[in-house]
């Protein structure tokens, strides 16, 4: 399915938000909700992003889409910079990166109908309302989400969740893009709905071959859906592998505290299961520990008997050699804990 | 809720928002008396010509301050002019200074709201402080200088209603939009690349609709009381143009107060009665664009 081209190169990427910058005020300091993050997503491959509530996750996709605007960084999209372009220059690559969205009933304006929504990407990067084959092309996205293109006239009250969840996707499948940024687009839905769009999610990269960037906090959906995974903690990556390869075998000890926090549904393995208890709460991303930004809580650091250098050096991503794939990892220690 | 019980169904269902809207509007019975009254006025107002064919200016000398009857069906005022016409033509006069001081004060106030909640930072600073401004002089006063500046008249009136009232449509207007932005579907329109002026125009617009509905109606109110007690004061409509509030004016020369009433009753129960009926209206709008307000 993938091919090496990247469709998606994001270098160094930072995000800092201001707090309590006013008309004359001048910020008091900042929220650095991304620090120099940076990976690739190749054409039709889905990268899962992990990490707990305030991890940077949904600040990263915000900002590929330039929602957020990036503090410093590179993100090329099929070539093209996006960093510093003015949202003129922006309005044609947004064909190419489209999102999907959290919360499917804020996300469709309840004044809209089904057709206003699917055809308003449309009619703004001015694309025929007919496809080749003469076929509406609102009734065309309905059919490739599941839906009845009888439904186009309704609003979106009408629908439950999961459909209007379909519809965030048309919506997004309008412009054809390269990559959508899926922003926790099954969080807010019931289990049994879950599947059902992570399926739709995965059957339409199969036919379309999109590369999705999928935002989630859920392992085992990102298990499944993912090419590969990046695990974030406090606003940087910790972890990067394919997702059979993170999985199996972690190397960065917050990755495993994660996963063993993964109910089994096999109450003997679930009984034997050994969990690792993270000690304190994630640390205020204005007031960043310094060093690996997960010392202050790292049970691997506690083991060796606190290490100076974990406090006083920020670990790089590094390429750990595996058995199957390319492991990134971001600690100082990687090698100790397998 | 019934978000979904009827999915499965072909037929489209019409915006049934709107239905449990007009629903909720209905169940307030006040509101449908209103809407009864206010379209009985309405009538009186577009058909004044026909049900009062002498006109409001027709001065009978022969017919100066006589009673109910005789040709007059509800007597004539101290210059011998019909009372039903100079109400019915009255009503027209209410009608267009309460819908025309509310559009001018609805256009500035959406203009001056969407911008200053769209647009924030310093926009919506500048902006609230002019309108904290305006709100801070009290309106009457406002409106006397002005009308003492420009001299009264039906569109002076209306132009200095619209002044003294549409900073409360402003504030509406920036509340609802500064909610209404932080709407994912917001986010998902500047994803998309829908330019800003689309942006307010197809989403933040008509998700106003509501609310704006609810203060257009109070303002209709406020206006047709505004413009009366202006005309009372000698202040609005020039004479010999019938306003409610010139009529009721006539009940200062106290032989009139005492002894001849149908000369200013009518208006009088005019006013009141299409007030209450606007009011009314806009209480019922109220609980139908917003099922939580209590009130």
């Amino acid at each position: 399915m993938t091919n090496n081209e990247p469709v998606l190169i994001v270098e160094n990427l930072s995000v800092h938000f201001p707090i309590g910058s006013g008309l004359v005020r001048k910020a008091k300091g900042y929220v650095k909700a991304v620090n120099s993050v940076s990976f690739v997503i190749n054409q039709g491959e889905t990268l899962g992003l992990v990490g707990e509530s305030g991890s940077g996750k949904t600040t990263i996709g915000r900002a590929i889409v330039r929602v957020n605007d990036p503090h410093e960084g590179s993100i090329l999209l099929d070539g093209h910079e996006l960093v510093g372009l003015s949202p003129k220059e922006m309005r044609p690559l947004r064909r190419k990166v489209q999102m999907v969205f959290q919360d499917p009933y804020s996300s469709l304006d309840p004044r809209q109908t089904v057709r206003q929504i699917l055809v308003e990407p449309l009619v703004t990067h001015n694309l025929p309302l007919k496809n080749a084959q003469g076929e509406d092309r609102v009734d065309e996205l309905l059919n490739l989400v599941g839906l009845d293109p009888a439904f186009a006239s309704r609003y979106p009250h009408q629908f439950s969740g999961g459909q209007r969840q379909r519809i965030g996707i048309a919506r997004a499948l309008a412009v054809e893009p390269d990559l959508i940024i899926c922003d926790e687009p099954i969080s807010a839905l019931d289990v049994s709905i879950q599947a059902q769009v992570v399926n739709l999610l995965e059957s339409l990269k199969k036919r379309l071959g999109i590369a999705y960037l999928f935002i989630a906090h859920d392992l085992a959906v990102v298990r499944h859906i993912s090419d590969r995974v990046a695990v974030m903690y406090l606003g940087g990556i910790v972890e990067l592998t394919s997702s059979t390869e993170l999985y199996e075998n972690p190397r960065h000890p917050y990755t495993r505290a994660l996963l063993s926090a993964v109910p089994v549904p096999d109450s003997v393995v679930e009984k034997a299961r050994k969990r690792i208890i993270l000690q304190g709460d994630i640390p205020s991303p204005t007031n960043m520990p310094s060093g690996c930004a997960f010392h202050t809580r790292c049970p691997l650091r506690t083991m060796l008997g606190n290490p100076e250098i974990c406090s006083t050096e920020r670990p790089e991503l590094k390429i750990y050699p595996s058995k199957k794939d390319d492991h990134q990892v971001a600690c100082h220690f990687a090698d100790e804990s397998s | 809720m019934a978000k979904n019980k009827d999915v499965k169904t072909k037929k489209p269902v019409k915006n049934s928002n709107f239905r449990e809207a007009l629903h909720r509007f209905s169940s307030y019975r006040l509101a449908l008396v209103g809407v009864v009254i206010i379209f009985l006025v309405a009538l009186m107002a577009i058909f004044a010509d026909i049900i009062a064919p002498q006109g409001p200016e027709f001065i009978d000398l022969e017919m100066v301050r006589k009673p109910p009857g005789n040709g007059h069906f509800l007597g004539t005022d101290d210059v011998g002019r019909d009372v039903w016409a100079r109400v019915a033509f009255g009503a027209r006069t209410s009608m267009i200074v309460g819908i025309g001081a509310v559009s001018v004060a609805l256009s500035i106030g959406i203009t001056i709201g969407l911008i200053s909640g769209f647009l924030g930072k310093w926009a919506d600073t500048i902006l609230m402080r002019i309108t904290d401004g305006f709100m801070s002089v009290p309106g009457l006063i406002l409106i006397i200088i002005f009308i003492a500046l420009v001299g009264p008249s039906l569109t002076s009136v209306i132009l200095v209603i619209a002044l003294a009232t549409w900073p409360t449509s402003a504030r509406v207007v920036r509340g609802q939009v500064l909610a209404i932005r932080e709407q994912e579907f917001i986010t998902a329109a500047r994803v998309i690349g829908v330019r800003t002026p689309a942006i307010l125009k197809n989403h933040i617009l008509p998700n106003l609709l509501g609310p704006l509905s609810v203060v257009a109606t109070f303002g209709i109110a406020g206006a047709i009381l505004t413009e009366a007690g202006l005309s009372f004061l000698g202040l609005g409509v020039r004479p010999p143009t019938s306003s409610w509030g010139q009529m009721v004016n006539l009940a200062q020369q106290s032989q009139i107060m005492l002894a001849e009433p149908w000369i200013y009753v009518p208006s009088g129960v005019m006013i009141v009665v299409t007030v209450l009926a606007v009011n009314f209206i806009g209480d019922g709008l109220r609980k139908a664009v917003d099922p939580k307000s209590v009130r």
